[in-house]
């Protein structure tokens, strides 16, 4: 919804939503403190703890996709190694007769 | 001669209570006092608030003066705290405030106190082509003209007809104290419709720069908004291109009327003369 006939709203201008069409939004604040600090948000754990937990399985996540593409790559590698050797000995052999 | 004491208490035409105690001796006013004497509790209400907070709460004091209670606030809070705002912070709320300036004064002038002197049922009697005389002689405002005048009385002929005044149902139309003559009283009422219909134009420099009005948003520190002419989620080239437009729109009409309707109260009754140098 935007404001003034649908000239702007609070994100647009550049300021957080601090709720204010919102039942009681006067108690729901402070206004500039992470979300998951208000009293009454039900989960017993912060925005600070979660992102630390996120970080951490995110970084568990890329070392192993790290690793499984390593290990997969290597055998791409292989793979594509061993044809282009083949091709390189085939076309050796050619141009060896044709020369 | 003894000093005489004249209180108005409550004033009226304003938003809260107001109470006005004179001090009259020999003619000359020697001294003054008002008081604001409604309880809001706001003091009570920011107690062990975070102070980044407390300009949401000062702002709604009043939605007619909204901005100036949190601008108040922001700056009590940077006072204390020492904190120097970037110039660009202050420019854009130097535009907030003077937008709020002239917006209370012309919805106070019109829309607060106007009718209390302007007669809307007199205006019914008034000759189109002698009001655009009267206009004319004014000010240069290129609606002025009989057939203009005209539509405005029809629509308040259309709305008086309906019985529904709303609003305006308890006005003092017809008091002797209302001395205008028809002609000046549709002037009048032709100016609080123009009045109506620009006070909302002019606070959308409060939606582009504090989201939204009434309550704008503020910012401990600074201001809130972004700055960049090229990007679409910024303050950008249209939005401010928008803000300047609004503003010289505001300067064209208010240089030729908010002003030139006190001068026929002026000249046809001394309450006019009175309640326009208000």
């Amino acid at each position: 919804m935007r404001w003034n006939g649908g000239v702007s709203f609070p994100i647009q201008s550049g300021h957080g939503c601090i709720g204010c069409s919102e039942g009681n939004f006067w108690d729901n604040g402070p206004f500039y403190r992470h979300l998951p600090n208000f009293p009454g948000f039900g989960i017993e754990t912060t925005a600070d703890k979660v992102g630390v937990g996120l970080g951490a399985a995110t970084l568990v996540g890329i070392a192993a996709h790290a690793i499984s593409t390593n290990i997969r790559k290597r055998h791409l590698i292989d793979e594509e190694l061993a044809s282009s050797e083949d091709v390189k000995d085939g076309r050796a052999e050619q141009g060896g007769s044709d020369s | 001669m003894a000093a005489k004491r004249i209180v108005i208490d409550p004033v009226t035409r304003i938003e809260g209570h107001l109470r006005i105690e004179v001090e009259v001796k020999d003619g000359f006013v020697t001294d003054a006092f008002s008081s604001g004497t409604m309880v809001r509790g706001l003091e009570i209400i920011l107690r062990g608030r975070d102070p980044r907070d407390a300009w949401a709460f000062a702002e709604r004091t009043c939605g007619v003066c909204t901005t100036v209670h949190a601008l108040a606030s922001v700056r009590s809070v940077e006072d204390a705290l020492g904190i120097v705002i970037p110039p660009n912070a202050e420019l854009i709320r130097n535009l907030m405030f003077c937008t709020q300036y002239m917006q209370d004064h012309v919805v106070h002038f019109y829309h607060l106190h106007a009718l209390d002197w302007v007669d809307v049922v007199s205006a019914l009697k008034a000759d189109p082509a002698q009001t655009a005389a009267l206009a004319q002689s004014i000010s240069n405002w290129p609606k002025s003209s009989p057939g203009y005048f005209s539509d405005v009385q029809k629509r308040i002929a259309k709305f008086v007809a309906s019985g529904q005044l709303g609003i305006f149902a308890n006005g003092y139309w017809g008091h002797a104290a209302m001395k205008l003559p028809p002609e000046a009283n549709l002037l009048g009422v032709a100016h609080y419709i123009e009045a109506l219909d620009w006070q909302k134009e002019i606070v959308k420099i409060h939606a582009i720069f504090g989201g939204k009005n009434p309550h704008p948003n503020y910012l401990v520190g600074g201001a809130p908004c972004s700055f960049n002419l090229d990007e679409a989620n910024a303050i950008n080239a249209e939005r401010l291109a928008y803000v300047g437009k609004l503003l010289t729109d505001a300067k064209i009409l208010w240089s030729r009327f908010t002003f030139p309707i006190c001068w026929p109260s002026r000249r046809f009754t001394k309450t006019g003369a009175r309640s326009a140098a208000a």
